[in-house]
Order: C-alpha cells, then structure tokens, then sequence
C-alpha cells in the first residue's frame, strides 16, 4: 500500500468514523427530504438539461461504434424483433380499417342522435426512447422531448397500442417517463364493458396492473378493454387504451372486486412514444349550492342557472364522482347518450366483443 | 499546480460525464458498469476510508443525480463502501494484480447489493423484479476492466505522486 496512505490510516481512524457517520446522517436526511416530495427536482432537471447535449453530441459520434456493439451484443434480440414487428404490422394493418369502420359508425351515430363530441383533440408530439440506461436499476425511461417542445410533469404518454406512462421529471430536450407498472404509478379508468371506473396501480414485480373500487356486482369478463376514465381532476384524457382484464377477484371486505389488467403498450420494447399534450381543467371545488358568480357573467348571456354550467363536486374528498351531471341538469341527457355510444363501440373493438351479443 | 479538491472535483464530473453519456452507449442488455461505484471504491483503495467515504459520498451523489431512485440513496451507498475499501479492502489489493482485481470487483458487487438491500428497505419494490445476476456480473467485470484507468485517475485526483502499484503485476 501507498506509505502516506498507511500513515493516515494510523492516526486518524476515528475521524474516519465521525466522517462516515456525518455523511451518512447526511444521505439519510436527503433521503428524507426527497420522500417528503421536497426533493431533488430542480438540481436533477439541471443535470438533466446540463448533460443533454453533451450527450446528444457523443451519442452522435459513437453512433457507428454503438451500433456495431449493438450488432453484437443484440443481434438475436433484433433479428427476434424483426420478425415480431412484421407480424405485428400484418395484424394492425387489418385492425386499422377496423377502426376505421368504427369511427364511421361512432360519428354516424353521434349525428343520429344529435350528440355533440365530448372529447376535444388533444395534441401529441412524438418522442424516441433513448435506449441508453443510466443505471442499472432505473424504473423510468428517457424521451428526447423535453419543455421546449411542451412537455410538462404529469402528462401522459402512450405508445401506439396503448399507455405507456406519465411524465415525472422535464428538462429542456429531455423528459423522463414514469411506467405504468411501477408501485407509484396510479390513474382513473373505466373498464369499457360495464363502464365501471376504478384506480388502476402499477404492481411492479408481475408486469401486470390492478383496478381497485371496482363494484361487487359489476360483471368483469377477462379479454374486456380498458380506459382511461378521464373524470374531472384526472391527469389524463378520456379514452386511452390502458390494458385487457385477465382476471378479477372479489375483495367482500371493501364490497369490490380488484381486476388485474395486462398493459396494452409491450413497455420492454419501446422505440417511439408520443407524450400527450393535455393539461387537467382545474377541479371545481365549490359547494353545488354555492352560485359562481365571476366567470359566467363575461362571455355568455345570464342564463338561469349559472351554476349548472360546469358540474360541481359535492364535497371537496369526492372530485370523481362530479363527473356525473346532476340530475336534472341540461347536459345531462347529451352526455349520458354520448357515453353509451362511446361504450358500445369500444366494447365493438374489444375482444370480447361476442359476449356482448 | 491543481489542488487536491480541484483534481479530485475532476475527476468525478469527469466520472460522472462518462457514466452519462459514454457507458449507456455501450450497455449488454440493457446493462451498464458503476463508473462512479469504482471511483468509490478506488478513491477508499488509494487514500484511505477518510477520503473514501467523502469520495465516496460525492460520487454517490453524482449518481443519485443522474437516476430517479429517492435522491442520497446512492450518497449513502458510496459513502460506506467508500469506507469498507479503505478500511478493508486495501489490505486485500496487497496480494498481487488478481487479489486487487478480485477484490475491487468484490467490493462493487457489495457496494451493488447494499443498494438493492437498503432500497428493498425503505419500500423501493421495483428493485425486486431486477435480475440481479447480470447486473453483478456486469458491474464487477466491466469494473475489473476499468480498474487500471480508474486507479490512474483517482491517483492523479488524489495528488499521489506515483501509482501505488505496478498495474501491469
């Protein structure tokens, strides 16, 4: 060993051991610190920004290497992959006119019955998956978008065949996505079928998701599809494919059943994505007998129930259940109408569809 | 002439550079060696468990920057293997080029498992479905290889004025 070094171990040992208790104490309180959500977001979102085009310039120059390591390292992987994506491609191609089709009916019968289209185009920008991991135990991916390019925390993100994630942190080129099968992750969804809405949770270690607050009655078939719910307050649209039911199970001590879901998006082959632009209108949180008084007064006549414009919640714990128009209300009947429709031509697309009938 | 905690600053940016933007470029499956992790457990080898574990901490902390696990996970992680190596595994690095190799790599294997076990503990489940075999097996192979350039930086961030051993015995 290094002669200075073997001195320095000799006569100061115990500072050693006062060091590595302070840094640990340390460690543990920015552990705590980031636990209690006041963490470290900003200095990671500067790294985040900071490396970004370092290492967009080093991933444009080691390209050629990167690519004949991956040659190596990969190439039954791709080859395993080039030939499921021809299949893929096969099948989807057939599915597209489809969907298609369907769309034609869904807009034929919303003229049918004179419903007015609840769901607004929300933007989306496409993204790549860096391929490219940090550390051996990330539970996130990397996107090549970041706030220049609208992205912000929160927002969903799909792929093609289905949700992917949402947005956890955002730097100016570079965003991470959070998986929908991680512990953390949770959003509102309605099985498409009975149009029951629960809370879907990531279950990490199987892959697969829970629904919870399902109801006992409500009849669960395994292949169902299901949504995202997109009720007031919900991070995200209406409307998101999340996943297929597998299986349920009754839970008779909360009176519900929990249905474990597959995700739709394959999340261990992910390339391209796209990070859906959408922003929650903010929850109304006033008393349903309490009159808005500022906001309907500027654009539209007085009409003579102001307050029934926008469904308000009954109480402030219970922002879900808003959704529904109260009784009685003009929207109502349009949006119950609208609803059904929405639910009998996705239940259509559904590979469950023959249990229907 | 740099001082000491200007070199040693170097060195972990540099660290931490190459683990950003190098490394990922060339993962085995989705797997990547812990450039930092070896800074750590070299800084402890070639000074002493005082600097390891600030070495140790600060390169932790580099990496805890870098991935979304709860920030001062890996401080804490880099802080006591940053320790252990100069405490205990310096000894071993005595015995010849395969014992210091061995040992090192040792050292990151356990420095990897800390991390897993310390994570399990405060509820980061997600670390139970890793496949923890080809991350060891990455880790301490790629981090064998790294070795002689790591000591040869941290030797130079540390102001040794020779390497503290021949790396080519």
């Amino acid at each position: 060993m290094f002669p200075a070094s073997r001195d320095l171990r000799r006569r100061r040992p115990a500072r050693g051991r006062v060091r590595l208790i302070l840094l640990l104490i340390t460690a543990l309180a920015l552990i705590t610190i980031d636990f209690r959500g006041e963490g470290a977001g900003g200095p990671r979102d500067g790294v985040l920004d900071a490396l970004g085009p370092v290492r967009s310039v080093v991933e444009w120059v080691a390209s050629p290497f990167q690519n004949a390591w991956r040659g190596i390292t990969d190439y039954d992987e791709l080859q395993a992959d080039n030939a499921r994506l021809r299949a893929e491609l096969a099948e989807q191609t057939g599915e597209t006119l489809e969907v298609a089709e369907l769309q034609r009916r869904l807009l034929a019968l919303e003229q049918l019955l004179d419903v007015r289209g609840t769901e607004t185009a929300v933007q989306r920008v496409v993204a790549s998956v860096i391929e490219a991991p940090l550390s051996n135990f990330e539970r996130t991916i990397e996107i090549d978008r970041g706030s220049n390019d609208g992205v912000r925390v929160g927002m969903p993100v799909e792929a093609g065949s289905g949700l992917v994630g949402r947005i956890v942190q955002v730097g100016r080129s570079r965003s991470r996505v959070e998986l929908v099968t991680d512990t953390q992750f949770a959003a509102g969804v309605r099985l498409v079928r009975s149009a029951d809405t629960g809370v879907v949770e990531g279950n990490g270690s199987s892959g697969a998701l829970t629904i919870s607050f399902i109801g006992l009655e409500t009849v669960v078939v395994p292949g169902e599809t299901v949504v995202t719910s997109g009720l007031e307050g919900s991070q995200f649209p209406s409307g998101i494919v999340v996943g297929t039911v597998i299986a349920a199970r009754p839970d008779p001590v909360n009176g519900t059943q929990e249905v474990d879901i597959v995700p739709s998006a394959d999340l261990d082959r992910l390339s391209l994505v796209q990070v859906v632009l959408f922003v929650p209108e903010p929850v109304d949180n006033r008393p349903v007998d309490e009159p808005a008084t500022t906001e309907p007064a500027t654009t539209e006549p007085a009409t003579t129930e102001p307050a029934t414009t926008e469904p308000a919640s009954p109480s402030p714990e219970t922002t879900e259940p808003a959704q529904v128009p109260r009784p009685g209300s003009a929207d109502e009947g349009a949006a119950a109408t609208s609803a059904a429709v929405s639910t009998i031509i996705l239940a259509m697309a559904a590979p469950d569809s023959s249990e229907l009938r | 002439m740099i001082p000491i905690r200007a070199r040693l600053a170097i060195v972990l940016i540099g660290g931490l550079m190459l683990q950003a933007a190098i490394v990922p470029l060339f993962a085995i499956n989705g797997r990547v060696v812990d450039v930092l992790l070896l800074l750590a457990v070299v800084g402890g080898v070639l000074g002493d468990s005082e600097r390891g574990v600030v070495i140790g901490f600060l390169a932790g902390l580099g990496t805890d920057l870098l991935v979304h696990t709860p920030f001062g996970m890996w401080a804490l992680v880099g802080a006591l293997v940053g320790y252990a190596s100069g405490s205990v595994v310096a000894p071993f690095t005595q015995g010849g080029r395969f014992a210091r190799f061995v040992s090192i790599a040792i050292a990151l294997g356990i420095g990897t498992l800390t991390f897993v076990v310390l994570g399990r503990l405060i509820g980061q489940d997600f670390l139970a479905d890793i496949a923890l075999m080809p991350v060891l097996a990455t880790v301490m192979i790629g981090g064998m290889v790294l070795t002689p350039a790591a000591v040869r930086a941290m030797a130079w961030g540390l102001g040794l004025d020779r390497l503290p051993w021949d790396l080519r015995r």
